[in-house]
């Protein structure tokens, strides 16, 4: 982690100049964020799956919240080789840029389209799952999970395994590599995953149960560079920062 | 416009190869299966309505057509693309990326794309809060939450969007010269906004006078020809109408 709290000076350069410096993807990344999963997970996935030197910001919110786009974090800076340094803020629009960067778009526009639709079906369950069961006061968790696993997850499995099957059953939701989709699916899951309240039965999400998602699951990690993120300690710290911070 | 038994357009089975190259169509026509209010359709009428297209709605009949939709919801739009191909389009926002990309409102390149998404993403956590904060709490909640809303959550949004707007020469555009998808997702905000004011609350701070450049994007956006001409239609008054009812305005 980056001693200094200090952001990185932006480039000030006409547009023309700065999306030619974007279409490097020899990049190095500078993100800043809150310590826990939160709407950093996916780019920190992202920034760990496109095999990038990435680093995390020192974080003195306070100070640093004026000086980004809208105020919200994460923001990533990301140094070109060309020697720019440009601004991606909202979590959304970040995660979209570097899978456009790295080959994790889609080859055209009907493979975009795809994928982002199962990027905002993916979207649905995890806002589902925020205002059912994260939301929920912690003793009313076991029962809201329970209700969210057989109402709404449940439905959401049979969707997409469903989907999965349609393409081939290889592992990906579009075509015969990982792409946006695949990397936003298991990023849910992994969340719905990590916050199983005390007590509570297990996520009925498995190789057994549910095994062309698991397929898309076991092929994500098996990326090298984002299975070596996530042995890491600090994303390990972040898992038990994220139960903390939601009492689970 | 309830039916019953009416059976949906059948997508072109063929792989994202050829249907790629049958989506590069600009001349494509489109039927939108949505409810009877704006919702999560309003956008997608809009852009479909701001690219000019031919296009039409399909009638509703949800317990028959439920199953036959990829993720068992709405919005659906069907293209028929210049060849003859039927491409199927589900997910509201991974429709209006679609309608958006494909009538050069998506930016030129992968800078100005992002530049897009993000004021998309702003806008959109705005229009989110507001459904849930608003639209989604009980009629007697209403006026105090709506009034608690316009002076805690937009405020924010406005001070950063005309501080970008000024950025951009506050020309009425969130990038460069022209309308992109982030002109619009921004207009359609505002339009809920103001049509979505309980009865009671307070005046929306957006007007002429107080957000100067976010109501130049609104008047751009909304002056659009093919646009007015939507917004002025029977069915365009037929969804104000069922979206007032739906929600108990």
């Amino acid at each position: 982690m980056s001693p200094t709290s200090v952001l990185p000076t932006v480039t000030r350069a006409s547009s023309e100049v700065l999306a030619e410096a974007a279409k490097g993807t020899d990049s190095t990344f500078q993100l800043l964020y809150f310590p826990l999963h939160g709407r950093g997970e996916l780019v920190r996935n992202l920034l760990a799956y496109s095999g990038a030197q990435w680093e995390e910001l020192a974080l003195d919110w306070p100070a640093q919240k004026p000086k980004t786009p809208f105020q919200v974090a994460p923001v990533v800076y990301e140094h070109t080789a060309s020697g720019s340094v440009l601004q991606l803020a909202e979590s959304n629009a970040i995660e979209r840029y570097l899978a456009r960067k790295y080959n994790l778009i889609g080859s055209n526009i009907w493979e975009e389209n795809l994928i982002n639709q199962y990027y905002h079906n993916a979207e649905g369950l995890i806002q589902a799952f925020a205002l059912r069961v994260v939301g929920a006061a912690p003793e009313a968790r076991i029962d809201e999970a329970n209700r969210f696993y057989t109402e709404v997850l449940s439905k959401f499995v049979s969707i997409h395994e469903e989907h999965l099957k349609q393409n081939g059953d290889n592992g990906h939701y579009v075509g015969k590599s990982t792409t946006l989709a695949d990397l936003k699916v298991v990023q849910t899951l992994d969340r719905i995953l990590l916050l199983v309240p005390k007590g509570g039965v297990p996520v009925p999400v498995s190789k057994e149960l549910t095994p062309s998602l698991w397929k898309v699951k076991e092929a994500v990690e098996d990326n090298a560079s984002y299975a070596s993120w996530k042995k890491s300690q600090r994303s390990q710290d972040l898992n038990a920062n994220t139960r903390a911070r939601f009492q689970f | 416009m309830a039916a019953t038994n009416v059976s949906l357009p059948i997508p072109t089975k063929a792989d994202t190869t050829v249907l790629g190259q049958a989506a590069k169509s600009t001349d494509s026509t489109y039927k939108i299966l949505y409810f009877g209010l704006h919702g999560r359709g309003e956008l997608t009428r809009t852009l479909l309505a701001y690219s000019g297209a031919k296009w039409e709605e399909l009638p509703v009949d949800w317990a028959t057509q439920k199953d036959q939709t990829p993720f068992k919801c709405l919005p659906v739009v069907y293209e028929t693309t210049q060849d003859g191909t039927i491409l199927e389009l589900a997910e509201s926002q991974a429709i209006e990326r679609y309608l958006a990309n494909k009538y050069g409102l998506y930016g030129k390149n992968a800078y100005e794309t992002h530049k897009v998404e993000q004021i998309f993403s702003s806008a959109d956590g705005v229009t989110q809060t507001f459904s849930q904060k608003i639209v989604g709490v009980a009629q007697d909640k209403r006026v105090e939450e709506a009034n608690k809303f316009y002076v805690e959550v937009l405020p924010k949004f406005i001070g950063i969007h005309e501080a970008h707007l000024a950025k951009n020469g506050s020309n009425g555009h969130y990038l460069g010269n022209s309308a992109t998808l982030a002109d619009i997702k921004v207009a359609h905000l505002i339009d809920r906004l103001l049509f979505l004011r309980p009865k009671g609350a307070d005046e929306v701070p957006i007007s002429a006078e107080k957000t100067p450049n976010l109501w130049k994007v609104l008047e751009k956006v909304n002056s659009h020809p093919s646009l007015a001409a939507w917004k002025k239609s029977e069915r365009y008054q037929e969804l104000n109408a069922g979206t007032l009812s739906m929600f108990k305005f």
